[in-house]
């Protein structure tokens, strides 16, 4: 054999090795960055439990003391958010459909995180009603992005996951049925459930 | 398949990239151009003959009003590139051994 056909095998090799890399890569930062966003929602749901479930009374005095606390922890949140996905998103670029699937989660993420806040500003009612149906307006909202993502992806697992949380927002808008704070579970739990079931598929991918 | 008879389909760089696209899962035109940096020209091209070869299938459809053209390796397809690719892995491990 010479030397030019074993070169031409080199860089055959290596040439199919980028291809694959570059085209199943997207879902694996699409997963890393779902993973850590949802990692992000467990430490806002810890904080809720933890200082304003379990420490009431001390959290109405910090509040007194630092009346914009939330605010504040909403801006860091946000902000280590968007840190998030740029490091993932700068590490290994986001094409074709996992671009797309990752539009449409910052849409819903974005919806569901300044909606309730800009009609809390405007009317104390309607921030009432909406404190009572926000979580299955996230739940419908997740759904529908969820089966956005099974036809953008190809691959049935979100769409299941879907029709779970259409029936869940359903049974939510009965009253009485389901906490107005079973919210702080949705997040974190789409976003885990979410960014493993991608890095695993890219690991499936990887493999074949 | 061996050193001599290598199909046409991965004698040129840009089929192989294009097949090695697809080997991860259906693509769209657009995703194909994307990953391997291909002109529109020169890609529709290269696609066209892997198609007539019986490498790829074309799927047209439209999303809304949007038509959608998405690339799918056929079972041929990838049983050539695996094959490809065994042969270029033994090229490669007769050459360790003979060193």
């Amino acid at each position: 054999m010479d030397n030019q056909s074993l070169n031409d095998a080199i860089e055959d090799i290596k040439l199919i090795k980028q291809v694959i890399d570059k085209s199943t890569d997207s879902f694996l930062s699409l997963g890393q960055i779902f993973l850590s966003w949802g990692v992000l929602f467990l430490f806002n749901t810890l904080y809720v439990k933890l200082f304003i479930f379990e420490s009431y009374a001390k959290s109405v005095l910090i509040l007194g003391i630092f009346p914009y606390l939330p605010g504040m922890k909403f801006v860091i949140f946000i902000i280590i958010g968007i840190l998030i996905f740029m490091f993932f998103s700068h590490k290994k670029h986001l094409s074709g459909k996992s671009k797309q699937i990752m539009r449409l989660w910052v849409f819903v993420i974005t919806f569901n995180l300044i909606v309730p806040k800009v009609l809390a500003l405007h009317d104390e009612q309607l921030n009432m009603l909406m404190f009572e149906i926000k979580t299955p307006i996230l739940l419908l909202t997740f759904s529908l992005a969820l089966f956005f993502t099974d036809i953008l992806s190809g691959i049935n697992f979100t769409k299941w996951m879907g029709i779970i949380y259409i029936l869940t927002a359903f049974f939510a808008f009965l009253p009485g049925k389901i906490s107005p704070y079973f919210d702080l579970i949705v997040w974190p739990m789409t976003f885990i459930i979410l960014g493993i079931y991608f890095v695993y598929r890219n690991h499936l991918a990887r493999g074949k | 398949m061996n050193i001599n008879s290598i199909p046409e389909s991965f004698q040129s760089k840009i089929r192989i990239a294009i097949i090695s696209t697809l080997i991860t899962g259906d693509k769209s035109f657009n995703e194909i151009k994307e990953i391997t940096k291909a002109t529109d020209g020169n890609l529709s091209v290269h696609l066209s003959k892997l198609e007539e070869m019986g490498y790829l299938t074309v799927t047209k459809e439209f999303i809304g009003k949007k038509p959608r053209t998405t690339y799918s390796l056929t079972e041929t397809g990838r049983n050539e590139f695996v094959e490809y690719v065994f042969l270029l892995e033994k090229l490669l491990t007769d050459a360790k051994s003979q060193n």
